[in-house]
Protein backbone atom coordinates (compact mmCIF):
# COMPACT_ATOMS: atom_id res chain seq x y z
CA UNK A 1 0.00 0.00 0.00
CA UNK A 2 1.28 3.47 -0.93
CA UNK A 3 1.92 6.05 1.80
CA UNK A 4 -0.75 8.32 0.29
CA UNK A 5 -3.24 5.41 0.33
CA UNK A 6 -2.30 4.69 3.94
CA UNK A 7 -2.96 8.32 4.87
CA UNK A 8 -6.24 8.16 2.92
CA UNK A 9 -7.30 5.01 4.83
CA UNK A 10 -6.43 6.59 8.18
CA UNK A 11 -8.41 9.72 7.30
CA UNK A 12 -11.39 7.68 6.16
CA UNK A 13 -11.19 5.55 9.31
CA UNK A 14 -11.23 8.66 11.51
CA UNK A 15 -14.04 10.08 9.38
CA UNK A 16 -16.05 6.88 9.97
CA UNK A 17 -15.66 7.39 13.71
CA UNK A 18 -16.88 11.00 13.41
CA UNK A 19 -19.80 10.03 11.19
CA UNK A 20 -21.02 7.35 13.62
CA UNK A 21 -20.01 9.27 16.69
CA UNK A 22 -22.72 7.84 18.94
CA UNK A 23 -22.00 4.23 18.06
CA UNK A 24 -18.26 4.89 18.23
CA UNK A 25 -18.71 6.34 21.70
CA UNK A 26 -20.79 3.32 22.70
CA UNK A 27 -18.03 0.99 21.51
CA UNK A 28 -15.30 2.98 23.23
CA UNK A 29 -17.48 3.10 26.36
CA UNK A 30 -17.79 -0.67 26.43
CA UNK A 31 -14.08 -1.21 25.87
CA UNK A 32 -13.36 1.38 28.55
CA UNK A 33 -15.65 -0.40 31.04
CA UNK A 34 -14.25 -3.77 30.10
CA UNK A 35 -10.60 -2.75 30.35
CA UNK A 36 -11.30 -0.61 33.42
CA UNK A 37 -12.64 -3.70 35.18
CA UNK A 38 -9.72 -5.66 33.79
CA UNK A 39 -7.33 -3.06 35.26
CA UNK A 40 -9.05 -3.13 38.63
CA UNK A 41 -9.10 -6.94 38.67
CA UNK A 42 -5.46 -6.99 37.70
CA UNK A 43 -4.51 -4.61 40.54
CA UNK A 44 -6.56 -6.64 43.00
CA UNK A 45 -5.15 -9.96 41.78
CA UNK A 46 -1.55 -8.75 41.82
CA UNK A 47 -1.97 -7.44 45.36
CA UNK A 48 -3.90 -10.53 46.41
CA UNK A 49 -1.26 -12.86 44.97
CA UNK A 50 1.52 -10.87 46.63
CA UNK A 51 -0.36 -11.05 49.90
CA UNK A 52 -0.89 -14.77 49.40
CA UNK A 53 2.82 -15.23 48.76
CA UNK A 54 3.62 -13.31 51.93
CA UNK A 55 1.06 -15.37 53.80
CA UNK A 56 2.38 -18.61 52.36
CA UNK A 57 5.77 -17.68 53.67
CA UNK A 58 4.32 -17.39 57.16
CA UNK A 59 2.74 -20.85 56.99
CA UNK A 60 5.58 -22.96 58.27
CA UNK A 61 6.03 -26.68 58.74
CA UNK A 62 8.00 -27.68 61.84
CA UNK A 63 9.92 -30.97 61.89
CA UNK A 64 10.90 -32.33 65.32
CA UNK A 65 13.42 -35.09 65.88
CA UNK A 66 13.63 -38.30 67.96
CA UNK A 67 14.97 -37.84 71.46
CA UNK A 68 18.74 -38.16 71.69
CA UNK A 69 19.31 -37.97 67.93
CA UNK A 70 22.87 -37.28 66.79
CA UNK A 71 23.66 -33.87 65.23
CA UNK A 72 24.97 -35.62 62.11
CA UNK A 73 21.57 -37.27 61.64
CA UNK A 74 19.81 -33.89 61.97
CA UNK A 75 22.13 -32.49 59.29
CA UNK A 76 21.36 -35.47 57.04
CA UNK A 77 17.60 -34.95 57.46
CA UNK A 78 18.13 -31.26 56.59
CA UNK A 79 19.98 -32.18 53.38
CA UNK A 80 17.24 -34.59 52.33
CA UNK A 81 14.64 -31.86 52.84
CA UNK A 82 16.69 -29.21 51.05
CA UNK A 83 16.87 -31.40 47.92
CA UNK A 84 13.09 -31.24 47.45
CA UNK A 85 11.90 -28.81 44.74
CA UNK A 86 8.89 -27.52 46.69
CA UNK A 87 11.03 -26.14 49.54
CA UNK A 88 11.21 -22.36 49.68
CA UNK A 89 13.13 -21.80 52.94
CA UNK A 90 14.66 -24.18 55.45
CA UNK A 91 15.84 -22.93 58.85
CA UNK A 92 17.25 -24.91 61.73
CA UNK A 93 15.99 -23.88 65.17
CA UNK A 94 18.13 -25.30 67.97
CA UNK A 95 16.59 -26.31 71.32
CA UNK A 96 18.14 -23.22 72.95
CA UNK A 97 16.75 -20.91 70.26
CA UNK A 98 13.34 -22.55 70.64
CA UNK A 99 13.38 -22.02 74.41
CA UNK A 100 14.49 -18.39 74.04
CA UNK A 101 11.78 -17.72 71.46
CA UNK A 102 9.16 -19.34 73.70
CA UNK A 103 10.36 -17.41 76.75
CA UNK A 104 10.20 -14.12 74.87
CA UNK A 105 6.63 -14.79 73.73
CA UNK A 106 5.47 -16.27 77.07
CA UNK A 107 7.15 -14.00 79.63
CA UNK A 108 7.69 -10.91 77.47
CA UNK A 109 9.39 -8.31 79.72
CA UNK A 110 10.46 -10.93 82.27
CA UNK A 111 11.91 -13.35 79.77
CA UNK A 112 15.53 -12.73 80.78
CA UNK A 113 14.70 -13.74 84.34
CA UNK A 114 13.02 -16.90 83.06
CA UNK A 115 16.08 -17.76 80.99
CA UNK A 116 18.34 -17.23 84.05
CA UNK A 117 16.18 -19.38 86.32
CA UNK A 118 16.34 -22.32 83.90
CA UNK A 119 20.02 -21.79 83.07
CA UNK A 120 21.65 -25.08 82.07
CA UNK A 121 18.32 -26.89 82.22
CA UNK A 122 16.45 -26.18 78.96
CA UNK A 123 12.81 -27.26 79.50
CA UNK A 124 12.48 -27.63 75.70
CA UNK A 125 15.62 -29.70 75.23
CA UNK A 126 13.94 -32.02 72.73
CA UNK A 127 12.49 -29.14 70.72
CA UNK A 128 15.18 -28.59 68.11
CA UNK A 129 13.45 -28.42 64.72
CA UNK A 130 13.57 -27.49 61.08
CA UNK A 131 11.15 -24.73 60.07
CA UNK A 132 10.17 -25.02 56.42
CA UNK A 133 8.16 -22.77 54.08
CA UNK A 134 6.97 -24.06 50.70
CA UNK A 135 6.93 -22.40 47.27
CA UNK A 136 3.41 -23.71 46.63
CA UNK A 137 1.11 -24.46 49.52
CA UNK A 138 -1.06 -26.83 47.48
CA UNK A 139 1.80 -29.36 47.66
CA UNK A 140 1.89 -29.32 51.46
CA UNK A 141 0.02 -32.64 52.02
CA UNK A 142 2.39 -34.66 49.80
CA UNK A 143 5.39 -32.95 51.35
CA UNK A 144 4.27 -33.83 54.86
CA UNK A 145 3.84 -37.49 53.87
CA UNK A 146 7.44 -37.39 52.66
CA UNK A 147 8.67 -35.79 55.90
CA UNK A 148 6.99 -38.48 58.00
CA UNK A 149 8.90 -41.20 56.15
CA UNK A 150 12.27 -39.71 57.12
CA UNK A 151 14.22 -41.73 59.70
CA UNK A 152 14.73 -39.75 62.94
CA UNK A 153 11.66 -37.53 62.55
CA UNK A 154 9.43 -37.64 65.62
CA UNK A 155 6.73 -35.17 64.73
CA UNK A 156 5.68 -32.91 61.88
CA UNK A 157 3.68 -29.87 62.92
CA UNK A 158 1.57 -27.96 60.38
CA UNK A 159 -1.42 -25.70 60.08
CA UNK A 160 -3.17 -27.65 57.31
CA UNK A 161 -6.48 -25.80 57.41
CA UNK A 162 -4.82 -22.46 56.73
CA UNK A 163 -2.80 -23.87 53.85
CA UNK A 164 -5.82 -25.46 52.15
CA UNK A 165 -7.91 -22.33 52.67
CA UNK A 166 -5.32 -20.05 51.11
CA UNK A 167 -4.79 -22.33 48.11
CA UNK A 168 -8.51 -22.68 47.47
CA UNK A 169 -9.18 -18.95 47.80
CA UNK A 170 -6.30 -18.18 45.46
CA UNK A 171 -7.72 -20.52 42.80
CA UNK A 172 -11.31 -19.25 43.14
CA UNK A 173 -10.26 -15.61 42.79
CA UNK A 174 -8.07 -16.38 39.76
CA UNK A 175 -10.70 -18.43 37.89
CA UNK A 176 -13.54 -16.01 38.69
CA UNK A 177 -11.48 -13.07 37.42
CA UNK A 178 -10.50 -14.86 34.22
CA UNK A 179 -14.15 -15.80 33.62
CA UNK A 180 -15.52 -12.27 34.13
CA UNK A 181 -12.80 -10.69 31.99
CA UNK A 182 -13.36 -13.24 29.19
CA UNK A 183 -17.10 -12.41 29.10
CA UNK A 184 -16.37 -8.67 29.02
CA UNK A 185 -13.85 -9.10 26.20
CA UNK A 186 -16.39 -11.06 24.17
CA UNK A 187 -18.98 -8.30 24.65
CA UNK A 188 -16.42 -5.72 23.50
CA UNK A 189 -15.63 -7.60 20.28
CA UNK A 190 -19.36 -7.91 19.62
CA UNK A 191 -19.93 -4.17 20.09
CA UNK A 192 -16.97 -3.15 17.92
CA UNK A 193 -18.24 -5.51 15.25
CA UNK A 194 -21.68 -3.89 15.53
CA UNK A 195 -20.26 -0.38 15.19
CA UNK A 196 -18.27 -1.35 12.13
CA UNK A 197 -21.28 -3.08 10.58
CA UNK A 198 -23.20 0.19 10.97
CA UNK A 199 -20.26 2.05 9.38
CA UNK A 200 -20.32 -0.37 6.47
CA UNK A 201 -24.08 0.02 6.07
CA UNK A 202 -23.80 3.82 6.08
CA UNK A 203 -21.08 3.66 3.42
CA UNK A 204 -22.70 0.86 1.41
CA UNK A 205 -22.98 2.93 -1.78
CA UNK A 206 -19.43 4.23 -1.53
CA UNK A 207 -18.11 0.69 -1.00
CA UNK A 208 -20.12 -0.62 -3.97
CA UNK A 209 -18.65 2.13 -6.19
CA UNK A 210 -15.15 1.43 -4.87
CA UNK A 211 -15.49 -2.23 -5.78
CA UNK A 212 -16.82 -1.46 -9.27
CA UNK A 213 -13.97 0.95 -9.93
CA UNK A 214 -11.44 -1.73 -9.01
CA UNK A 215 -10.46 -1.16 -5.39
CA UNK A 216 -8.74 -4.15 -3.81
CA UNK A 217 -10.28 -5.90 -0.82
CA UNK A 218 -7.51 -4.55 1.37
CA UNK A 219 -8.11 -0.96 0.25
CA UNK A 220 -11.84 -1.27 0.94
CA UNK A 221 -11.26 -2.86 4.34
CA UNK A 222 -8.36 -0.68 5.52
CA UNK A 223 -10.44 2.32 6.78
CA UNK A 224 -12.64 -0.01 8.85
CA UNK A 225 -9.62 -1.73 10.32
CA UNK A 226 -8.18 1.71 11.18
CA UNK A 227 -11.53 2.53 12.79
CA UNK A 228 -11.48 -0.65 14.90
CA UNK A 229 -7.87 -0.14 16.00
CA UNK A 230 -8.47 3.52 16.94
CA UNK A 231 -11.59 2.57 18.94
CA UNK A 232 -9.62 -0.16 20.70
CA UNK A 233 -6.66 2.08 21.40
CA UNK A 234 -8.73 4.96 22.79
CA UNK A 235 -10.75 2.41 24.75
CA UNK A 236 -7.58 1.11 26.36
CA UNK A 237 -5.88 4.42 27.15
CA UNK A 238 -8.81 5.91 29.09
CA UNK A 239 -9.07 3.07 31.64
CA UNK A 240 -5.29 3.01 32.08
CA UNK A 241 -5.31 6.65 33.13
CA UNK A 242 -8.36 6.09 35.36
CA UNK A 243 -6.95 2.97 37.04
CA UNK A 244 -3.57 4.64 37.56
CA UNK A 245 -5.02 7.58 39.45
CA UNK A 246 -7.58 5.51 41.32
CA UNK A 247 -5.03 2.93 42.49
CA UNK A 248 -2.45 5.53 43.43
CA UNK A 249 -5.00 7.62 45.32
CA UNK A 250 -6.55 4.59 47.04
CA UNK A 251 -3.19 3.24 48.20
CA UNK A 252 -2.07 6.66 49.47
CA UNK A 253 -5.40 7.14 51.27
CA UNK A 254 -5.39 3.70 52.92
CA UNK A 255 -1.75 3.96 54.00
CA UNK A 256 -2.27 7.49 55.30
CA UNK A 257 -5.56 6.83 57.04
CA UNK A 258 -5.23 3.23 58.25
CA UNK A 259 -1.64 2.65 59.33
CA UNK A 260 -2.68 -0.77 60.73
CA UNK A 261 -3.41 -1.99 57.22
CA UNK A 262 -0.04 -0.90 55.93
CA UNK A 263 1.62 -2.81 58.79
CA UNK A 264 -0.25 -5.98 57.87
CA UNK A 265 -0.25 -5.64 54.12
CA UNK A 266 2.31 -4.24 51.65
CA UNK A 267 0.63 -2.77 48.53
CA UNK A 268 2.39 -3.46 45.24
CA UNK A 269 3.82 -0.13 43.97
CA UNK A 270 1.79 1.45 41.15
CA UNK A 271 4.84 1.47 38.83
CA UNK A 272 5.34 -2.28 39.24
CA UNK A 273 1.72 -2.88 38.27
CA UNK A 274 1.71 -0.53 35.28
CA UNK A 275 4.92 -1.88 33.76
CA UNK A 276 2.82 -4.90 32.84
CA UNK A 277 -0.68 -3.42 32.78
CA UNK A 278 0.06 -0.70 30.13
CA UNK A 279 1.34 -2.98 27.34
CA UNK A 280 -1.16 -5.73 28.16
CA UNK A 281 -4.18 -3.38 28.19
CA UNK A 282 -3.07 -1.56 25.02
CA UNK A 283 -2.50 -4.90 23.29
CA UNK A 284 -5.94 -6.15 24.38
CA UNK A 285 -7.60 -2.90 23.20
CA UNK A 286 -5.88 -2.95 19.81
CA UNK A 287 -6.46 -6.69 19.55
CA UNK A 288 -10.19 -6.27 20.24
CA UNK A 289 -10.38 -3.58 17.55
CA UNK A 290 -8.48 -5.70 15.06
CA UNK A 291 -10.52 -8.84 15.68
CA UNK A 292 -13.83 -6.95 15.61
CA UNK A 293 -12.99 -5.10 12.39
CA UNK A 294 -11.36 -7.99 10.53
CA UNK A 295 -14.18 -10.39 11.32
CA UNK A 296 -16.82 -7.83 10.30
CA UNK A 297 -15.14 -6.68 7.08
CA UNK A 298 -14.49 -10.29 6.03
CA UNK A 299 -18.16 -11.01 6.52
CA UNK A 300 -19.53 -7.94 4.73
CA UNK A 301 -16.93 -6.78 2.23
CA UNK A 302 -16.36 -9.51 -0.29
CA UNK A 303 -15.50 -8.25 -3.79
CA UNK B 1 -11.96 -7.57 -26.48
CA UNK B 2 -15.42 -8.62 -25.20
CA UNK B 3 -16.49 -12.15 -25.96
CA UNK B 4 -19.43 -14.17 -24.67
CA UNK B 5 -19.78 -17.75 -25.92
CA UNK B 6 -22.97 -19.69 -25.31
CA UNK B 7 -23.52 -17.84 -22.05
CA UNK B 8 -26.53 -18.87 -19.98
CA UNK B 9 -27.65 -17.37 -16.70
CA UNK B 10 -30.34 -18.67 -14.40
CA UNK B 11 -31.08 -17.01 -11.05
CA UNK B 12 -31.45 -19.33 -8.06
CA UNK B 13 -35.06 -20.47 -7.71
CA UNK B 14 -35.99 -19.35 -11.22
CA UNK B 15 -37.23 -21.85 -13.82
CA UNK B 16 -36.31 -19.76 -16.86
CA UNK B 17 -33.00 -18.39 -18.03
CA UNK B 18 -32.38 -14.65 -17.57
CA UNK B 19 -29.87 -14.99 -20.41
CA UNK B 20 -30.09 -17.89 -22.82
CA UNK B 21 -27.26 -18.92 -25.12
CA UNK B 22 -25.81 -15.45 -25.59
CA UNK B 23 -23.04 -15.09 -28.17
CA UNK B 24 -21.56 -11.62 -28.46
CA UNK B 25 -18.17 -10.59 -29.86
CA UNK B 26 -17.18 -6.94 -29.62
CA UNK B 27 -13.87 -5.80 -31.10
CA UNK B 28 -11.54 -3.13 -29.69
CA UNK B 29 -12.79 0.38 -30.39
CA UNK B 30 -16.36 -0.60 -31.30
CA UNK B 31 -19.44 1.40 -30.24
CA UNK B 32 -22.33 -0.94 -29.45
CA UNK B 33 -25.87 -0.40 -28.23
CA UNK B 34 -27.57 -3.17 -26.29
CA UNK B 35 -31.30 -2.61 -26.35
CA UNK B 36 -34.40 -4.39 -25.13
CA UNK B 37 -37.44 -3.97 -22.93
CA UNK B 38 -37.40 -4.32 -19.15
CA UNK B 39 -36.65 -7.91 -18.17
CA UNK B 40 -34.89 -8.64 -21.46
CA UNK B 41 -31.60 -9.35 -19.62
CA UNK B 42 -29.68 -6.10 -20.22
CA UNK B 43 -28.81 -5.53 -16.55
CA UNK B 44 -27.90 -9.20 -16.06
CA UNK B 45 -25.51 -8.86 -18.99
CA UNK B 46 -23.82 -5.82 -17.42
CA UNK B 47 -23.49 -7.67 -14.10
CA UNK B 48 -21.84 -10.60 -15.86
CA UNK B 49 -19.40 -8.30 -17.68
CA UNK B 50 -18.46 -6.62 -14.37
CA UNK B 51 -18.08 -10.08 -12.80
CA UNK B 52 -20.65 -9.27 -10.15
CA UNK B 53 -22.24 -12.61 -11.04
CA UNK B 54 -21.10 -15.92 -12.49
CA UNK B 55 -22.80 -17.39 -15.58
CA UNK B 56 -24.60 -20.70 -15.18
CA UNK B 57 -22.70 -21.93 -18.24
CA UNK B 58 -20.68 -20.57 -21.14
CA UNK B 59 -17.45 -18.60 -21.48
CA UNK B 60 -16.80 -14.88 -20.97
CA UNK B 61 -13.59 -13.09 -21.93
CA UNK B 62 -13.06 -9.36 -21.41
CA UNK B 63 -9.79 -7.47 -21.98
CA UNK B 64 -7.77 -10.69 -22.01
CA UNK B 65 -9.32 -11.90 -18.77
CA UNK B 66 -10.87 -15.35 -19.04
CA UNK B 67 -13.58 -15.24 -16.38
CA UNK B 68 -13.68 -19.01 -15.90
CA UNK B 69 -9.98 -19.07 -14.94
CA UNK B 70 -9.89 -15.87 -12.87
CA UNK B 71 -9.16 -15.87 -9.15
CA UNK B 72 -11.14 -13.54 -6.88
CA UNK B 73 -8.14 -11.38 -6.14
CA UNK B 74 -7.70 -10.51 -9.83
CA UNK B 75 -11.23 -9.08 -10.10
CA UNK B 76 -10.03 -5.54 -9.16
CA UNK B 77 -7.48 -5.69 -12.01
CA UNK B 78 -10.26 -6.54 -14.47
CA UNK B 79 -12.52 -3.79 -13.19
CA UNK B 80 -9.77 -1.20 -13.60
CA UNK B 81 -10.02 -1.86 -17.33
CA UNK B 82 -13.77 -1.19 -17.36
CA UNK B 83 -15.30 2.23 -16.71
CA UNK B 84 -18.97 2.23 -15.67
CA UNK B 85 -21.70 4.88 -15.92
CA UNK B 86 -25.10 4.33 -14.31
CA UNK B 87 -28.57 5.73 -14.96
CA UNK B 88 -28.78 7.18 -11.45
CA UNK B 89 -25.19 8.56 -11.63
CA UNK B 90 -24.17 6.99 -8.27
CA UNK B 91 -22.10 9.99 -7.15
CA UNK B 92 -20.97 10.43 -3.56
CA UNK B 93 -23.27 13.15 -2.29
CA UNK B 94 -20.97 14.34 0.50
CA UNK B 95 -18.06 15.04 -1.87
CA UNK B 96 -17.40 17.73 -4.42
CA UNK B 97 -17.18 17.19 -8.16
CA UNK B 98 -13.38 17.14 -7.91
CA UNK B 99 -13.42 14.65 -5.02
CA UNK B 100 -15.87 12.36 -6.81
CA UNK B 101 -13.57 12.08 -9.82
CA UNK B 102 -10.40 11.91 -7.70
CA UNK B 103 -12.06 9.12 -5.68
CA UNK B 104 -11.83 6.80 -8.69
CA UNK B 105 -8.09 7.34 -8.81
CA UNK B 106 -7.57 7.14 -5.07
CA UNK B 107 -9.18 3.72 -4.79
CA UNK B 108 -6.76 2.28 -7.33
CA UNK B 109 -3.91 3.97 -5.45
CA UNK B 110 -2.87 6.48 -8.13
CA UNK B 111 -0.11 8.78 -6.82
CA UNK B 112 -1.36 12.20 -5.69
CA UNK B 113 0.65 14.15 -8.30
CA UNK B 114 -1.16 12.26 -11.10
CA UNK B 115 -4.53 12.83 -9.47
CA UNK B 116 -3.88 16.58 -9.26
CA UNK B 117 -3.04 16.64 -12.98
CA UNK B 118 -5.57 14.21 -14.44
CA UNK B 119 -8.74 15.19 -12.57
CA UNK B 120 -8.83 18.83 -13.82
CA UNK B 121 -8.03 17.58 -17.35
CA UNK B 122 -10.92 15.14 -17.23
CA UNK B 123 -13.30 17.79 -15.85
CA UNK B 124 -12.30 20.08 -18.72
CA UNK B 125 -13.05 17.26 -21.18
CA UNK B 126 -16.61 16.88 -19.85
CA UNK B 127 -17.08 20.68 -19.60
CA UNK B 128 -17.22 20.98 -15.83
CA UNK B 129 -13.85 22.58 -15.06
CA UNK B 130 -15.53 25.58 -13.43
CA UNK B 131 -17.78 23.44 -11.21
CA UNK B 132 -15.09 21.38 -9.50
CA UNK B 133 -16.03 22.74 -6.06
CA UNK B 134 -19.76 22.04 -6.43
CA UNK B 135 -21.56 19.21 -4.69
CA UNK B 136 -23.77 16.81 -6.74
CA UNK B 137 -27.02 18.30 -5.40
CA UNK B 138 -25.94 21.68 -6.81
CA UNK B 139 -25.74 20.23 -10.35
CA UNK B 140 -28.35 19.42 -12.99
CA UNK B 141 -28.97 15.79 -14.04
CA UNK B 142 -26.88 16.26 -17.18
CA UNK B 143 -24.01 17.75 -15.21
CA UNK B 144 -24.15 14.92 -12.67
CA UNK B 145 -23.97 12.38 -15.49
CA UNK B 146 -20.96 14.20 -16.92
CA UNK B 147 -19.25 13.93 -13.50
CA UNK B 148 -20.05 10.21 -13.50
CA UNK B 149 -18.57 9.96 -16.99
CA UNK B 150 -15.42 11.81 -15.89
CA UNK B 151 -15.11 9.40 -12.96
CA UNK B 152 -15.51 6.41 -15.30
CA UNK B 153 -12.91 7.74 -17.75
CA UNK B 154 -10.27 9.19 -15.45
CA UNK B 155 -8.47 5.84 -15.10
CA UNK B 156 -8.35 5.47 -18.90
CA UNK B 157 -10.33 2.23 -19.14
CA UNK B 158 -10.19 0.05 -22.26
CA UNK B 159 -13.96 -0.41 -22.11
CA UNK B 160 -16.75 1.93 -21.07
CA UNK B 161 -20.03 0.35 -19.97
CA UNK B 162 -22.92 2.80 -19.80
CA UNK B 163 -26.08 1.43 -18.20
CA UNK B 164 -29.02 3.63 -19.31
CA UNK B 165 -26.81 6.77 -19.24
CA UNK B 166 -29.63 8.99 -20.55
CA UNK B 167 -32.43 7.37 -18.54
CA UNK B 168 -32.83 10.33 -16.19
CA UNK B 169 -31.97 13.10 -18.63
CA UNK B 170 -33.91 15.44 -20.94
CA UNK B 171 -33.25 15.18 -24.72
CA UNK B 172 -30.73 18.04 -24.79
CA UNK B 173 -28.61 16.59 -21.97
CA UNK B 174 -29.03 13.08 -23.41
CA UNK B 175 -27.48 14.19 -26.69
CA UNK B 176 -24.63 15.94 -24.89
CA UNK B 177 -23.79 12.74 -23.04
CA UNK B 178 -24.01 10.68 -26.23
CA UNK B 179 -21.70 13.13 -28.01
CA UNK B 180 -19.19 12.73 -25.17
CA UNK B 181 -19.44 8.94 -25.43
CA UNK B 182 -18.85 9.16 -29.17
CA UNK B 183 -15.76 11.36 -28.59
CA UNK B 184 -14.41 8.86 -26.07
CA UNK B 185 -15.00 6.06 -28.59
CA UNK B 186 -13.17 7.99 -31.31
CA UNK B 187 -10.12 8.12 -29.01
CA UNK B 188 -10.06 4.31 -28.95
CA UNK B 189 -12.20 3.25 -25.98
CA UNK B 190 -14.68 0.47 -26.62
CA UNK B 191 -18.12 1.78 -25.65
CA UNK B 192 -21.08 -0.42 -24.76
CA UNK B 193 -24.32 1.47 -24.08
CA UNK B 194 -27.32 -0.30 -22.61
CA UNK B 195 -30.40 1.79 -23.38
CA UNK B 196 -34.02 1.86 -24.43
CA UNK B 197 -33.75 5.38 -25.88
CA UNK B 198 -35.21 4.70 -29.31
CA UNK B 199 -34.43 8.11 -30.78
CA UNK B 200 -30.75 8.06 -29.90
CA UNK B 201 -30.25 4.48 -31.13
CA UNK B 202 -31.95 5.23 -34.42
CA UNK B 203 -30.07 8.51 -34.97
CA UNK B 204 -26.56 7.30 -34.16
CA UNK B 205 -26.55 4.32 -36.58
CA UNK B 206 -24.15 2.16 -34.55
CA UNK B 207 -24.08 -1.59 -33.99
CA UNK B 208 -27.25 -2.60 -32.14
CA UNK B 209 -27.75 -5.87 -30.26
CA UNK B 210 -31.39 -6.47 -29.32
CA UNK B 211 -32.34 -8.72 -26.43
CA UNK B 212 -35.75 -10.21 -25.80
CA UNK B 213 -36.54 -12.44 -22.82
CA UNK B 214 -32.87 -13.28 -22.38
CA UNK B 215 -32.15 -14.12 -26.01
CA UNK B 216 -30.48 -12.13 -28.80
CA UNK B 217 -33.07 -11.53 -31.46
CA UNK B 218 -30.96 -9.21 -33.59
CA UNK B 219 -27.34 -8.05 -33.96
CA UNK B 220 -26.93 -5.44 -36.71
CA UNK B 221 -24.13 -3.11 -37.77
CA UNK B 222 -25.59 0.41 -38.23
CA UNK B 223 -28.82 -0.95 -36.84
CA UNK B 224 -31.90 0.64 -35.40
CA UNK B 225 -34.20 0.15 -32.46
CA UNK B 226 -36.46 -2.85 -32.97
CA UNK B 227 -39.87 -2.23 -31.52
CA UNK B 228 -40.98 -5.46 -29.89
CA UNK B 229 -44.61 -4.58 -30.41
Amino acid sequence: MRISSGIYSIRQGLKNIRRNLLFSLASVGTIVSCLFLFGIFYCVIVNFRTAMKDLENTVTISVFFDSGIEDSNITMIGEQIRMRDEVNTLDFISADEAWEKYARERYQDNYEEALRSFAGDNPLKDSASYEITLKDLSKQADFITFLKTLHGVRKVHTSEVTADGISALNSVVSYASIGIIAILLFVSVFLISNTITIGITVRKEEIAIMKLIGATNFFVRAPFIVEGVVLGLVGSLVPLVLVYYMYDTAVRYIIGRYSVVSNLFAFVPVKDIFVILVPVTAAIGIGLGLIGSIVTTRKHLKV
Amino acid sequence: MISLDHVKLKYPGSKTYALDDINIHIEDGEFVFIVGASGSGKTSLIKLLLKEMEPTSGKIKVADFDYSKMKRKTIPKLRRKIGVVFQNFRLLKDRTVYENVAFAQRVIETPGRFIRRQVPAMLTLVGLADKYKSFPKQLSGGEQQRVALARALVNHPEILLADEPTGNLDPKNSWEIMRLLEDVNKKGTTVVVVTHNKEIVNMMRKRVITLKKGEIISDEQKGGYIDED
